[in-house]
């Protein structure tokens, strides 16, 4: 029985570990290079940097699973961002005003999965023209501009430390533990894989493939937004423009973590800890003096090199299996 | 005479199956050679291995009197080789003319001749005598039959020498057969050689010369159409020693516990009839007779159903496959890699998956009894695997189908509609399949059994419903089994078939 089990966990271990252990070899690296690296502020920074992308990436990783994209959490959490800025600058309690704009991202992500569901249309169009809205809307109603004018408080909790850690890396904590969990052992879980894996068949035994289709998007815009508020906390501002890297950054890291754009392939610890890799060439890139331009090239080759080998295994597996 | 092409004891084996066996095959120029056989019995991938989509084993092929080891698609186009298949592979949304010249448009400096192009097809189409097709129109709007004679001269003007036809009267009506039997005339008159596929055996003996038996992957015999019959051919491709060992006199049938009544959809009028428990009913038809629509349309996966559906007695509304598998409704589809599994998850994700309702509290599932039942029947349906968590995209063919019989047993089902449950599974595993067949139906649940090949059927059935166009053509009783009677049902208008 024991060795049953272990079958498909090594599996994912050895995707995962083998993300863990480029980290690994990274942080090693970086703490030789540069004797700032593995310094307590140093790294707080470098999580807190990570703690964004990486709950932005948790939602991301549950539309991937099912083959599907959600193109909007970057711009949708700009526009939470912006929202957020202007109902508290206009009085609004904070604890509201944060309930109100989860509601808004949350209403973004619904509105991809019933348009996805129901129209029958790819998702890389439908999350494109709502990360196009999104985006638009966050600088139509800021004017374009910055908006500052935030209570200190947001600055306080965005630089806050608890436990040794961040706040904003622990918002993350509990984000991927809560995705972990579900998607490992929930019945939705199970759907998110069965419908990554084969529409048809999913559809076939029983499964309602529209709960889980609004489901993923659904998760994707509320954790776009809790990644808004957290951006709002962070910059102690509104800026309408920063979402913008987000998009494709999350999708980076679900994808460096270990997750297949065809589906039905990744893990929320995977994607966290692809989050990291990303974020540890960004800081070891200003810690060396390299040329930041180098770190988009580093990560750009990085995404290739981790797909590419996902496929080379998977190709040595239908090869034996031909034979 | 001539010999176009040659094949010497070629082998191709898959995981699990042998798909050809020795198989030796010849063809002569300006001959219509016809290869006849069950579902399986390896014509197809013999047709694979001439137009170079696969590659033998073992043994060699002779074209045009040269020796080749292996082949290449590119090869066997260059040589003359051209399949026009069962469902055509056009490029539905491009006009007649672009489709025969797909691939090799002739043009100057990068820009196509538009007004070469159409002359030649006008051309080809005065060589095979049928003039009828309008060449400006989108192939998505054309007849299947003329979609076929797109494919033909598709096929001509890249020179092909040999041509195969797969299946390809399948969905033609008989005046639409007439024709196309008059243009292959044409073709052999022009020194063409023909490799013909068909389940239909009266036409065989109307277009070609001669005729190759496959069985389970081996040639059983070829022989010249002048010396042979229907009967003889029947013979030579059944003759299966599967048939009367499985069936179980010992199940015991009992109350009706499914029936449907006029069911209608976009393919299928009218369908009514029941199953009892205990009950294995085979479901009989060619191809495009509608079998797969009709079940599809019970299990609630076609929205465009009309008519009743009583479970035990009472009438349930089965809109989508959720709710049709909580009436204890399961349908196991024929492409069971894209529609039955889950092929990237393991066999534990599989075998839960159309039961993590039942094994779910708040939401979470409760993984010991995930693992359990996985684990339970495993054991109890012989499922050759390495581990619980083993990705079923790598287990062989029957192997899969078990797991799939699995998921509907973990979730309870009682009522198994079947679609070619044994397709792409070899002898060995097939037995297997049947005997879990005969264990569903014994212990109290219902088999509807959809085959297009008759044997299986005939040997596990307590009934044979025939389908033909959409409709439910004549139901035959275990007793009155012959494979004459129900191929009649199948194929013949219901007048004569009763004769």
């Amino acid at each position: 029985m024991n060795e049953i089990s272990r079958g498909k966990f090594s599996f994912q271990l050895n995707t995962q570990t083998l993300v863990f252990i480029v980290l690994v070899a990274l942080w090693v690296f970086l703490s030789i290079a540069s004797s700032h690296f593995f310094n307590i502020n140093n790294i707080r920074n470098l999580f807190s940097q990570e703690a964004i992308v990486g709950v932005l990436a948790v939602g991301q990783l549950y539309t991937i699973i099912t083959a599907g994209i959600d193109l909007s959490v970057g711009s949708v959490a700009a526009l939470t961002n912006v929202v957020l800025t202007l109902l508290v600058i206009n009085g609004m309690p904070i604890p509201w005003a944060i309930i109100l704009v989860l509601l808004l991202a949350t209403g973004f992500g619904i509105a991809n999965g019933v348009i996805i569901y129901e129209l029958n249309m790819p998702p890389f169009i439908v999350t494109l023209g709502t990360m196009s809205i999104a985006a638009g809307a966050a600088l139509l109603i800021s004017g374009g501009t910055n908006i500052s004018g935030l209570p200190i408080s947001f600055a306080n909790f965005g630089s806050g430390i608890f436990l040794g850690m961040p706040n904003l890396f622990w918002l993350l904590i509990i984000a991927v533990v809560i995705g972990e969990i579900v998607l490992r052992f929930s019945k939705f879980g199970k759907y998110v894989y069965a419908v990554g894996s084969s529409v048809e068949a999913a559809r076939l035994s029983g499964v309602n493939v529209r709960r889980v289709i609004y489901g993923v998007y659904t998760i994707s815009g509320f954790l776009a937004g809790v990644g808004g508020v957290m951006l709002t906390a962070r910059l102690w501002m509104g800026v309408p423009t920063a979402g913008a890297d987000y998009n494709l950054n999350s999708i980076a890291a679900a994808a460096i973590g270990g997750a297949s754009l065809f589906g039905a392939q990744g893990t929320v610890i995977g994607a966290f800890l692809g989050a990291i890799v990303m974020s540890t060439i960004y800081n070891g890139t200003v810690l060396l003096n390299i040329n930041p331009f180098w770190q988009e090239i580093i990560v750009g080759a990085l995404i290739i090199g981790t797909v590419a080998l996902d496929q080379i295994k998977k190709r040595q597996k239908y090869t034996y299996t031909k034979k | 005479m001539e010999k176009v092409l040659e094949v010497k004891n070629i082998s191709k084996e898959f995981p699990g199956v042998k798909a050809l066996e020795d198989v030796s095959f010849d063809l002569y120029k300006g001959e219509v050679h016809a290869i006849v056989g069950e579902n399986g019995a390896g014509k197809s991938t013999l047709i694979k291995i001439l137009t170079g989509a696969y590659t033998s084993d073992k043994g060699e092929i002779i074209i045009f009197g040269k020796k080749y080891e292996k082949l290449e698609p590119i090869l066997t186009q260059t040589l003359g080789i051209a399949a026009v298949y069962q469902e055509m592979v056009l490029a539905n949304d491009l006009n007649v003319v672009d489709n025969v010249f797909l691939g090799i448009e002739p043009s100057k400096y990068g820009f196509i001749k538009s007004k070469e192009k159409k002359a030649k097809v006008i051309e080809l189409m005065k060589s095979i005598g049928y003039e009828g097709l309008p060449i400006d129109a989108v192939v998505r709007s054309l007849s299947a039959a003329q979609q076929g004679i797109v494919a033909i001269l598709r096929a001509l003007i890249r020179n092909a020498k040999i041509i195969i036809f797969d299946e390809p009267t399948a969905s033609l009506s008989s005046k639409e057969v007439d024709v196309l039997f008059k243009v292959i005339n044409t073709l052999k008159s022009q020194h063409i050689s023909i490799i013909y596929i068909s389940h239909r055996l009266e036409e065989i003996f109307k277009i070609a010369d001669r005729v190759t038996v496959m069985k389970d992957g081996k040639v059983v015999d070829t022989k010249g159409i002048q010396s042979t019959n229907v009967d003889e051919l029947i013979k030579l491709m059944v003759g299966r020693n599967v048939s009367n060992d499985f069936y179980d006199p010992t199940r015991r049938i009992g109350k009706e516990i499914f029936r449907c009544e006029n069911i209608t959809n976009y393919k299928v009028k009218n369908i009514s009839f029941s199953l009892k428990s205990g009950e294995i009913v085979g479901l009989y038809g060619l191809i495009g007779s509608g079998r797969t629509e009709l079940a599809m349309s019970i299990f609630g996966a076609d929205k465009s159903t009309y008519g009743d559906i009583y479970i035990e007695g009472k009438k349930v509304h089965l809109k989508s496959p959720e709710k049709a598998s909580r009436y204890k409704l399961s349908y196991l589809p024929e492409d069971r890699r894209r529609q039955g599994l889950a092929l990237q998850m393991g066999v534990k994700f599989n075998i839960n998956l159309a039961s993590y309702n039942k094994i779910s509290n708040f939401g979470f599932v409760d993984i010991k009894k995930e693992r359990l039942v996985a684990a339970d029947l495993v054991k109890a349906l012989g499922i050759k695997t390495p581990s619980l968590s083993q990705i079923v995209s790598n287990l062989s063919g029957g192997t899969q189908q078990k797991v799939v019989v699995a998921k509907w047993l973990a979730a309870n089902s009682k009522i198994f509609l079947m679609d070619e449950p044994t397709v792409g599974i070899d002898v060995g595993a097939k037995a297997e399949i049947y005997n879990l067949i005969n264990q569903l139906a014994k212990s109290g649940g219902t088999v509807l059994f959809i085959s297009s090949y008759m044997p299986e059927l005939m040997g596990i059935c307590d009934r044979i419903l025939v389908m033909k166009d959409g409709k439910i053509a004549g139901e035959v009783k275990r007793q009155d089994f012959t494979e004459d009677r129900i191929l009649a049902l199948a194929i013949k208008n219901q007048k004569e078939a009763n004769v």
